[in-house]
């Protein structure tokens, strides 16, 4: 195809997606999800359904679990652990991210142990938590908590690190005390950035729930999982793998959405 | 590190080290450093360890393998072409959101419970920052750099060999680092789902028998392969990428 006829179907499809209010991208995206769905759909047509099963065979299963009266018990239980794990690693990874970032000394003393913990993989520490606090909601909960403490503590200290130091100077050549620097100037800087590592967190700890319930004992979630694991059911597997997409894809969205409100003057940042 | 720096750190392991031994001393279920090490040398005298980390190497090294030469042109494909990219970013974005400890029950279905499952997990694992990164440094190379070298006169291949190609290169080699930590990740996943091989067999025999120093040699293998991967990929980056401090 010749790069003038290119360009000119380019301009005209633009000029058609320009008077529908979606962008050029989103209709791209959602035609590539749509050939993924169709070939899965293509791929499950001639295999037995408990082995491969289609996206109707995977619904099926989830309003099947759903009738069943153990979806919605199973999904609270999951998560009450969820979000006391992840309540837990907020109000201890907020803190020290913020006192390393305004500590110094503090922060060359702890950052080579929260960097090698991040990059480690924790989920072979569950084991230990297994011997620690057995079968019991509380290891659970401490899975969950390690999963996402670390990203919130980095990305809170991130911000606070990365306060513009004229901004500092500003206040302090104003007499400014320390506290006044931590609130005014510190805080709002950082907002967004805890916010960041929330958003990052919880889609950690959703991960560290799930594997909690796999491994430690299988409840709520990962026990409909592993009941239909045994029974050979695919599809009541994937289904409870696309209900945690959602989930995490939710809280995700809930989070962004908070940041937005709450934090106006920078309502996202990448990290 | 400066003096004060080497001291809190003596402070803090001596803290650390005093903590544990109240731990040891009070709690029964935390070994001695010794007993740990004891714990190691019989899994390896009795042959158990050396087969399981061979297996562990083999599918980090596979699906990490895979995942570098397919990431990499996905990922600067995706960031030179926004049409490649809006096509594929859901798919890209799906790895990333996709609980894989739940789905490898599934995948045990499909694959048994031998090497393939590890191979794919560590790939899908590792994958996801290597294409990130690569298609974040293909779509930032620095146009202005690019203009000023066109306006005397470089050519096409100059401008890549001495622009793009060191821009591009950083950003990639920071996807292996963070891909390599990854792939022991998704590996450590699936050791423990799958109890039936491997590490998790280990694990699971050490557990059951409540021998904690056992479960304790194991857990600190796996968690000094993590760190010791990402550290050597940065001694590495340090070394290619010397021109980006």
């Amino acid at each position: 195809m010749s790069t003038a006829l290119r360009d000119q179907i380019k301009v005209s499809l633009e000029g058609i997606f320009s008077r529908s209010r979606i962008s050029v991208g989103l209709w791209e995206s959602m035609v590539g999800i749509l050939i993924g769905i169709l070939l899965w759909e293509w791929y499950a047509t001639d295999k037995p359904v408990f082995f491969f099963p289609g996206w109707f065979d995977i619904l099926d299963a989830l309003s099947v679990q759903f009738a069943e009266g153990e979806l919605i018990p199973s999904l609270q239980g999951s998560l009450q652990t969820l979000f006391l794990g992840f309540f837990l690693a907020v109000i201890v990874g907020v803190p020290l991210g913020l006192s390393m970032g305004m500590n110094e000394r503090l922060a060359s003393l702890l950052n080579p142990y929260i960097n090698a913990l991040y990059v480690a993989p924790i989920s072979a520490l569950v084991p230990i938590i297994i011997l620690v606090g057995g079968a019991s909601f509380e290891s659970r909960v401490a899975v969950v908590f390690l999963f996402a403490i670390f990203e919130i503590t980095i990305t809170t200290y991130e911000g606070a690190r990365t306060t513009p130091n004229r901004i500092i100077d500003v206040a302090k050549s104003f007499g400014a005390s320390r506290y006044f620097i931590f609130r005014r100037v510190v805080l709002p800087y950082d907002l967004p950035y805890i916010f960041a590592g929330m958003r990052l967190g919880v889609g950690r700890a959703v991960k560290g729930m799930i594997l909690a319930e796999l491994l430690i004992s299988w409840a709520n979630l990962g026990a409909m999982i592993r009941t239909a694991q045994n029974n050979i059911n695919v599809a009541g597997v994937l289904s409870i793998v696309l209900l945690l997409m959602i989930l995490g894809l939710i809280l995700t969205f809930v989070l962004k959405k908070a940041s937005q409100y709450l934090t106006p003057w920078q309502p996202e940042v990448n990290v | 590190m400066d003096r004060q720096g080497y001291f809190d750190h003596a402070i803090f392991f001596i803290v650390v080290i005093t903590l544990y031994t109240i731990g040891v001393m009070q709690t029964t279920f935390l070994p001695t450093p010794w007993e740990i090490g004891y714990a190691l040398e019989e899994q390896f005298e009795q042959g158990l360890l050396i087969p399981a980390l061979e297996a562990a190497v083999y599918a980090i090294a596979v699906g990490y393998f895979i995942a570098v030469i397919v990431g990499i042109p996905v990922g600067v494909a995706m960031g030179i072409d926004r049409h490649v990219n809006s096509f594929l970013n859901p798919y890209v974005n799906a790895i990333y959101v996709v609980p894989f400890s739940a789905l490898v029950p599934a995948l045990v279905i499909w694959f048994g419970t031998g090497y393939q499952v590890r191979v794919l997990v560590v790939f899908f694992f590792a994958v996801f920052p290597i294409v990130m990164n690569s298609q974040e440094g293909a779509r930032t190379a620095p146009e202005n750099l690019i203009e000023a070298a066109r306006s005397f006169g470089a050519d096409r291949l100059y401008i890549i060999r001495n622009i793009v190609l060191p821009h591009e290169i950083s950003y990639v080699v920071a996807g292996l680092r963070l891909g390599i930590g990854r792939a022991v990740k998704g590996l450590v996943i699936t050791e423990l789902l799958i109890s039936a091989t491997g590490f998790g067999l280990l694990l699971h025999r050490y557990s059951a028998r409540l021998e904690f120093a056992g479960v304790f040699s194991v857990v600190l293998l796996l968690m000094t392969m993590g760190i010791v991967s990402v550290w050597t990929l940065k001694q590495i980056e340090s070394r290619i990428v010397h021109w980006e401090a």
